[in-house]
């Protein structure tokens, strides 16, 4: 009995190239990709920030035009009276917003991958964003922040209210790039983006 | 199996062992680190193992840290670890006659003493750019010729980045040439000129410090223990020393860093010498004008590299930061 050999099946060695080929387009194509995913990322989060100001704006301007207190986390909080100050999410639902709008997609995919931690910001805090307390009560007409040479008044502009979460100098963003950045929140209502490779040691 | 596919086999299983390889050489010297509470020591032998470098410390007995990164260069580990225990890091070049001497010197660190040995180092303040992941042992030194070790050391200290530790009671005449290369390198032979060993450890220093007026003289460089920036602290530095380090370290930088450092530089040099001749008095307050019209000079610059600062940390460690601004706030 002899065999009968397919002539319409693939060799062995075939199928090896074309693995080997597709394989090569493949890591031609996938960083193309990852960039795309992560500036629609940054596009998505930096969008949040921006819809977030006008809910702090608007917060703000229902407090006497003063800044108001945020709460990050009840559970590590930073008030003595954390019970009475409203949470960025408790924030956001009271003003008719959704919490959707605390999820920035880049924390959620790169939970634990810079920073070990298990879970994404958002998981962890109710947030990927983080409220800077520097100015709460301070008034929009003339904020001031306090330094080693005395109060110094500090244009809207410069007046940092929010930011993504970042650890040990990791942010969100361009993570495996020219430098992973993380976007920050501006009380005139601009959102820019901090590249943070660089930062003291 | 035919020749071919033999042969395709073969071709494949050494591509896989080439990748294989690449990517465990392009890892090699990455640091990863999951530590929750865990004791300081056990995290410096994990990075010393992971790394191959000597890591000492004063930081008490007992220290705990928590801690994560995930297969980062060494320094910026090193940073993470600093921030995380309040600590800052350099790395020193320790030169005695033998590797005893060193191993008791740096038990003598450990311990917080800092009796009959010289170190020296200039203590550079933090400028935009001059600092993050630049790794002090990539650094160059091209000797000049000195007579002796420690004024050898004396020139390292002004050329990189980094401590050169020496006991005061070992200073032989060198009389070798010494060519330009790598600073390990050139201390590794300048151990052989002087017939002593010579060793690179890393060192993690606690923020508990002297004063600075303690210990820098008007030379701008010291033998005592080292410090951090002197630039508040009214001590009289020699600011042609610190100027010419961090003009070394600017020569050094990437040529995309090096434009911007340079003209932060140029800018504060160029401040300093329309006060120099002032009364002290009249000179700290323009120091401090200075400082505080920093924000409207490079507004976008002040608050990046406070976003910088803020992101450098922990969450643990900006809530413990917010707690105090808070309660200093209300505190008024």
């Amino acid at each position: 009995m002899t065999a009968k050999r397919n002539r319409n099946a693939f060799t062995l060695v075939e199928l090896l190239a074309a693995i080997a080929v597709v394989g090569m387009l493949a890591s031609l194509v996938w960083p193309s990709a990852i960039r795309a995913r992560d500036a629609a990322d940054n596009a998505r989060c930096t969008s949040n920030l921006r819809q977030l100001g006008v809910v702090i704006q608007t917060a703000t301007n229902d407090n006497d035009n003063r800044f108001p207190e945020i709460e990050n986390d009840r559970s590590a909080p930073i008030h003595d009276n954390a019970d009475e100050v409203m949470t960025l999410p408790e924030l956001v639902l009271a003003q008719g917003g959704s919490v959707d709008l605390l999820r920035c997609p880049a924390d959620v995919r790169n939970a634990g991958s810079a920073t070990g931690r298990v879970t994404s910001y958002y998981q962890w805090k109710g947030s990927s964003y983080e409220w800077l307390p520097f100015f709460e009560g301070e008034t929009t007409a003339n904020p001031t922040i306090r330094g080693p040479f005395g109060t110094l008044p500090v244009p809207l502009s410069r007046v940092r209210l929010v930011t993504d979460y970042a650890e040990n100098g990791e942010g969100p963003h361009n993570r495996g790039g020219s430098g992973s950045s993380t976007n920050v929140l501006y009380a005139d209502g601009s959102v820019r983006k901090v590249v943070l490779d660089g930062g003291e040691r | 199996m035919t020749n071919r596919a033999r042969f395709a086999l073969i071709a494949i299983a050494i591509l896989s062992a080439m990748t294989f390889a690449w990517r465990l050489w392009s890892e090699l010297g990455l640091v990863t680190i999951d530590a929750d509470s865990a004791p300081l020591d056990r995290v410096l032998r994990s990075i010393e193992k992971q790394t191959g470098i000597a890591i000492a410390t004063d930081a008490p007995t007992g220290t705990t840290v928590t801690m994560h990164v995930i297969r980062v260069p060494l320094t910026r580990a090193l940073r993470v670890l600093a921030t995380a225990t309040d600590a800052t890091w350099t790395v020193a070049y320790l030169v005695a006659p033998d590797a005893t001497e060193i191993r008791a010197e740096l038990g003598r660190y450990a311990d917080g003493q800092t009796t009959g040995w010289k170190r020296f180092t200039i203590p550079t303040p933090p400028m935009p750019g001059l600092t993050g992941s630049h790794d002090p042992r990539e650094d160059r030194w091209q000797p000049q010729p000195e007579e002796n070790l420690h004024a050898y050391l004396e020139q390292g200290a002004r050329a990189v980045e980094g401590q050169f530790w020496v006991p005061d009671d070992f200073n032989p005449v060198i009389n070798a040439p010494l060519s330009a290369n790598r600073v390990e390198f050139v201390v590794r032979d300048l151990a052989q000129a002087a017939d002593a060993t010579a060793e690179r450890v890393f060192l993690l220093t606690t923020q508990s410090r002297p004063e600075p007026t303690e210990v820098v003289p008007a030379a701008g460089i010291t033998g005592g223990p080292p410090v951090g920036a002197p630039f508040f602290a009214g001590v009289p530095v020699d600011r042609a020393v610190i100027d010419a380090q961090i003009q070394a370290r600017i020569d050094q930088m990437p040529a995309e860093q090096r434009a911007s450092a340079q003209a932060a530089f140029d800018e504060g040099k160029a401040f300093f010498n329309t006060i120099e001749a002032l009364p002290a008095i009249e000179r700290e307050g323009k120091i401090a004008d200075h400082f505080a019209n920093a924000m409207e000079r490079n507004p976008g610059q002040m608050d990046a590299r406070m976003t910088q600062i803020d992101a450098s940390q922990t969450v643990e460690q900006r809530i413990e930061f917010f707690r105090r601004v808070v309660r200093d706030r209300n505190a008024e």
